[in-house]
């Protein structure tokens, strides 16, 4: 079935059109949350979120797009929701911890500390350290980056998602990289 | 090539992506400069990190999850606002029942004094002294 025959039986209610949508696409976007919300849990949840998208708004799709970049446009904005959402939960929760568990806070950074006393950085730190600088990237430059490093996706690809020239998206890219350079020199310095 | 400009191309140098002068310039740096050395290589650990989780395959019970979710009755805006709501209401509710309980219970015992004091006047032993008692019956 091809990519128009397939969103016309989502449209008449085909719930085996549906299926096969999901199967073709599933991996994309898991992956694609995955590389915005970093607990695979919530990556997961996100994911189905955004095929109940798919599916309630399929009637909404005219095929001026292809399939693909539309899932990706909706993938990519629900991530993004997520993480205002998150961050606005982080906030609370770390006022709650500044109210309340300071001492909690500071035990478990002695911990750390104590766990690797020299520069004996651990990957999983590292990859949070990662993680943290590109998710502090202004949000274009981030989705820019996230979907050309971590999905794969030609820059072709991105300027089509992000509607943005291809000119944009190599320059978003360009300065992510930047960016993300200075973010973990600073980091190296640090000593973090 | 200055060391400020090559520490600017390094991540650049480590996805080859410079140009053939500009790479052969930051190499050439790189044999003299320590600290872009070391740079260079926690780039390079960091980067190869990125990535390493993604999936690779399908996960054959996605679907499976995804329809018992869609199934699921919905829980409505309405009811989500609803429901603190009204948690709300009871909770203030039972905050005025337990006032209301507490005043009734911290009343009694200024009622019982007025009880009392006005129960003196009908005692007829205060009212009449046990001497006088004894005095008035003989
Ligand atoms: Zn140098």
């Amino acid at each position: 079935m091809d990519e128009r025959a397939l969103i016309r039986a989502i449209q008449n209610g085909e719930e085996q059109a549906f299926k096969q949508l999901v199967d073709n696409y599933q991996l994309l976007v898991r992956n694609t949350c995955l590389s915005f919300v970093r607990d695979r849990y919530d990556a997961e949840d996100l994911a189905q979120e955004v095929f109940m998208e798919v599916f309630r708004s399929a009637s909404k799709f005219r095929g001026e797009s292809k399939l693909s970049t539309w899932i990706y446009r909706i993938a990519v904005n629900k991530s993004l929701n997520f993480q205002r959402d998150h961050k606005r939960r982080n906030f609370f929760q770390s006022l709650g911890d500044a109210l309340f568990g300071t001492e909690k806070v500071l035990e478990g950074a002695i911990a750390a500390v104590e766990e690797h006393p020299e520069q004996h950085m651990v990957n999983q730190e590292r990859k949070e350290r990662i993680y943290r600088a590109i998710e502090e990237l202004p949000e274009r430059q981030k989705i820019a980056f996230s979907l050309s490093k971590l999905d794969d996706l030609s820059y072709q690809e991105i300027a089509e998602i992000m509607q943005l020239s291809l000119s944009s998206v190599e320059s978003l890219i360009h300065r992510a990289k930047l960016n993300l350079q200075k973010k973990l020199y600073a980091c190296y310095k640090k000593g973090i | 090539m200055k060391h400020r400009a090559t520490k600017e191309k390094l991540l650049f140098f480590l996805e080859d992506t410079l140009s053939a002068p500009e790479k052969q310039e930051v190499a050439e740096h790189l044999s003299r400069c320590t600290e872009c050395r070391q740079l260079l290589e926690e780039l390079r650990k960091d980067w190869a990190l990125l990535k390493l989780d993604q999936y690779t395959e399908n996960d054959p019970y996605f679907y499976t999850r995804l329809k018992a979710r869609m199934e699921k009755p919905v829980t409505s805006v309405a009811r989500r606002v609803w429901q603190p709501a009204l948690f709300g209401v009871l909770l203030v509710l039972a905050v005025s029942l337990g006032t209301l309980v507490g005043k009734q219970f911290s009343a009694e015992p200024v009622a019982d004094v007025r009880f009392t004091s006005e129960l003196v006047p009908f005692d007829g032993l205060q009212e009449e002294p046990i001497e006088q008692f004894l005095l008035t019956f003989e």
